[in-house]
This record gives structure tokens, C-alpha cells and sequence, in this order.
């Protein structure tokens, strides 16, 4: 099941890219530096989790179910 | 049998990556005796760790409240001034204190001092005339982040010097605090000055604002408002600190890292797009922390053990960085790994906030060092590491160019 509503706080992020890192299928940084998802589903769950965890500005927001 | 070794002895300072691999491999979460710490290894462990609500960051107040039953000593203030630190806060309030660096202090603001670093770089790397030869730790590694540091955050060139030898001193203190609460008379002496010094830089670009960190931060008006004036000042002395010495450690092992493995130097000199992946791979590989520390505030399972309140907790972020669970051919250095999710600079809450200085200085400062110095080579000289369990750091890496 996928983790509902994944979006990224723009007004929070502030480009560090760990979420790249952990899940870099689902999330991209866009020109600007900021992350934006891709693909809510492109890794999987535990990674998309580890990256809303591991955000040092708590940007990622989505339900884990 | 898992022998309970010495992190500090002369030869786990060396090369403390077998041993790390022996308690990933067969006791992943280890209490040590000796240390009076739970050794955590697996990636995966070590990943959780880092953002558990019960390992806690602050390992200062219970300095602060029994240094409170002392007379005004300096001990006291120099605590009160370390409990401010991001570093030793849990959320909320690690949340309230970094904040106020969330404009300022970002991968975007952070690439606009290419051209100065650039410049830092060339200025210190032009006197050298091949054929010599060098301390790099001294010469190069330590100077660099020393001055591009107190650039960013508008210490007057000038005064750069003074800070370095309070940068030095206040170092047992820190290390100290992790280890045993030892006190460090000139430790305590030299974190008061620095104090002292950046109130009174703070007073200065209060009145007359200028192009830099803390003009900046002043300016968004949180200073006084979501964070005290102590606050502020404390974290200042925390980032003049934690500027220096690791980004020292990063270029020292990087370049040595480099050198011992030329296939991987020529790969980095033929194609440049490479000192984007480089550092962090460097991070990985033989970065600059070997470990976080942390308390239990309550009893936690973890990782298969049971962990009681009270208990410290190093969570190693040097063996979670070559876990075959993790990575491919963890002990390979490939400076092209992508992606790398390592935990060289922490990861959630904490993770290191001058990451992407860091990893800009790295960028530009490596391969600058192996271009510009094309005879680069070590010295077989036997080498001296830093005494301490946190750090991983050389004393003086000695190359010929």
C-alpha cells in the first residue's frame, strides 16, 4: 500500500537532498535546489518512510498506513 | 567471544574498521564494558538510532545542573554555554534553535561562496613551489575551513588566528564532555573568550549590518524573538567549532585516501564531474565522525537487545557506512558511487547542518590539491591519530609535491 499524500513542504525544504538519497526514485531536486516527488511510489515503502524520518527540516509530509 | 577492545588504543585509532566489522558481523548491538556503551553497527540500526525519540542528544544538562551547586565558576558558564549547542538538544527545542539558521545557512546560500572558497583555495596552495614537501593537516587542511568559516559568518580576517588557538583549546572540553566530564581549566577559559568575542561581533553587526551569517540571521529577526541572546551566541560558538575540525579530518583522509589509490586520483583528474560524488564516497569510506553518542531517558528494545535508561548508546556511524547490507562492495572506494546514502553527516533531526559547506569545500578544495600538485605523493612517515573515539582525524599528514 502506498504512503497516502506524499508531497514536499516547499516553504520547509531547504535542499539538503538526504530524501534523494534514501529513496532517490521517488524524490528529484528540481532546478532550484528543492525536493519534489516523482514518483510516490517509485521505492519502497521503508526507504519513503526513512526519507520523511530523516528530513532535517521535517518537509516530507505523507501518512505511512 | 567478542573482545572488549579500547576505541582509543593505537591500534583501533589506526584502523578500527575490522573490529567494527566483527561486531556488525556477530553482535550487532554490543554493550562494552570498558566503554560503558551500547556499540550499534548495522546500517540499518544505526539509521533508526540517529531519530530514536528515547536516545537523547543532551548529554549537557545533567553537567549543568551539578556544576549548578558550585560557586560562579567557569566551569558553570562554560557548560551553560555548550548547553546551548544544537548538538546536546532534543526536539522541541533542537527544532526552535536550528530554525533560526533555516534561511541562512542552505545548500543555495551556501554555493554562492564558490568564487571566495575558490580564492581561499588558490591563496593558499600558490606558495608552494615543487619540488617540497608539507604537512597537509597544517598547511592546507585545517587553515582552509578555519578561514572559510569565520568568513561566512563575518569574523573579520584579521581575527582569524585568535580563533583558531580557542577552536583548539576548547576541543578537550568537548571531547571531554563526551568522555568523562573532565574539566579543562584553559578549555572552559577559551570557550568564555569566544563567547565574549562573538557578543561583541553580534552588538557590531546589530548596529552596522554587513554581507554575512550573522547580520543575516539578526536581520530575519528571530534572535530575541524564538531564541534568546545566549541562545544565539551559543550556537555561534558551536559553529565556529564544528566548522573546523571536521572538515579538516574530510580533505586530510580524503586526499590520503586519493593518494593511496591512484586508480581512483586519475579517475577523479579525467573526469571532473567527479568531485560531485567524491566527497560524500569520502564520507563514507573514512569519514570524519566514526560515531554519534547518546543516553537512553527510557528502556527501549533495540535491534534485538533490551537497552535500559541511563545507558549510552554509541551509535557508529563509521561501521554503518560499510555495511554489505547497505552498500555493494562497501569496502571499495569508488569515488562515482550514486546514490550514497551514507550516514557520514548524521541523518533526521540532527543531521549535520554544514553539510553543504562541507561538501562544497570538499568539492572544490580536493581536487584542487591533486591538480594544482601533480607530484603529490605521502611520505613514509608513520602516522599520528587523534586520540578520540569520536573523531577520526590525523595529527599531520605529511606528502611531498
Amino acid at each position: 500500500m502506498p504512503i497516502d499524500s506524499l508531497r514536499v513542504d516547499r516553504s520547509k525544504c531547504v535542499g539538503f537532498g538526504n530524501c534523494v538519497r534514501v529513496a532517490p526514485q521517488t524524490f528529484r531536486l528540481d532546478e532550484e535546489g528543492f525536493s519534489t516527488v516523482v514518483d510516490p511510489v517509485g521505492d519502497s515503502e521503508d526507504a519513503i518512510e526513512d526519507a520523511i524520518e530523516g528530513c532535517p527540516s521535517s518537509a516530507i509530509e505523507g501518512t505511512t498506513p | 567471544m567478542i573482545p572488549d577492545l579500547d576505541l582509543t588504543s593505537p591500534e583501533l585509532l589506526s584502523d578500527p574498521y575490522a573490529y567494527f566489522e566483527l561486531l556488525r558481523q556477530q553482535d550487532p548491538v554490543h554493550w562494552s564494558e570498558r566503554h560503558r556503551a551500547w556499540l550499534v553497527t548495522r546500517y540499518a540500526d544505526v539509521s533508526v538510532g540517529v531519530r530514536h525519540p528515547s536516545l537523547s542528544a543532551d548529554r549537557i544538562t545533567p553537567l549543568v545542573e551539578r556544576a549548578a551547586d558550585e560557586d560562579g565558576s567557569a566551569y558553570r558558564s562554560a557548560m551553560q554555554i555548550l548547553s546551548k549547542w544544537m548538538v546536546f538538544n532534543d526536539p522541541p527545542d533542537h527544532r526552535r534553535l536550528r530554525g533560526i539558521f533555516h534561511d541562512a545557512f542552505t545548500p543555495r546560500v551556501i554555493s554562492q561562496m564558490r568564487g571566495a572558497l575558490t580564492e581561499t583555495i588558490d591563496h593558499l596552495l600558490e606558495p608552494l613551489e615543487p619540488p617540497g614537501t608539507m604537512n597537509l593537516v597544517r598547511d592546507f587542511a585545517f587553515p582552509l575551513p578555519a578561514m572559510v568559516i569565520a568568513r561566512l559568518l563575518g569574523v573579520p580576517d584579521a581575527d582569524v588566528d585568535r580563533f583558531k588557538s580557542w577552536s583548539d583549546d576548547i576541543a578537550p572540553l568537548i571531547f571531554g564532555a563526551l568522555q568523562q566530564a573532565e574539566r579543562h581549566l584553559l578549555a572552559q577559559q577559551a570557550l568564555l573568550e569566544l563567547a565574549d568575542y562573538l557578543k561583541a561581533l553580534v552588538r557590531r553587526y546589530r548596529q552596522v549590518p554587513a554581507d554575512n551569517l550573522i547580520s543575516n540571521v539578526l536581520r530575519a529577526g528571530s534572535v530575541g524573538q524564538t531564541v534568546s541572546e545566549d541562545e544565539f551566541i551559543g550556537m555561534l560558538t558551536h559553529l565556529l567549532f564544528a566548522g573546523h575540525e571536521t572538515t579538516t579530518n574530510l580533505i586530510a583522509n580524503g586526499v590520503r585516501h586519493l593518494l593511496l589509490q591512484p586508480d581512483e586520483m586519475e579517475r577523479l583528474i579525467v573526469n571532473p564531474s567527479l568531485s560531485q560524488t567524491a566527497p560524500d564516497e569520502l564520507l563514507r569510506f573514512d569519514g570524519p565522525a566514526k560515531l554519534i553518542v547518546r543516553w537512553l531517558i527510557e528502556d527501549v528494545d533495540f535491534g534485538g537487545s533490551t537497552l535500559s535508561k541511563g545507558q549510552r548508546v554509541f551509535l557508529i556511524l563509521a561501521a554503518a557506512n560499510r555495511d554489505p547490507a547497505k552498500f555493494t562492495e562497501p569496502d571499495r572506494l569508488d569515488i562515482g558511487r550514486s546514490p550514497n546514502p551514507h550516514l557520514g553527516l548524521g541523518f533526521g533531526p540532527h543531521f549535520c547542518l554544514g553539510a553543504p559547506l562541507a561538501r562544497l569545500e570538499g568539492e572544490i578544495a580536493i581536487p584542487s590539491v591533486i591538480r594544482r600538485l601533480p607530484n603529490l605523493r605521502l611520505l613514509d612517515r608513520p602516522l599520528n591519530w587523534q586520540p578520540q573515539i569520536v573523531n577520526r582525524g590525523l595529527k599531520e599528514l605529511w606528502v611531498a609535491y
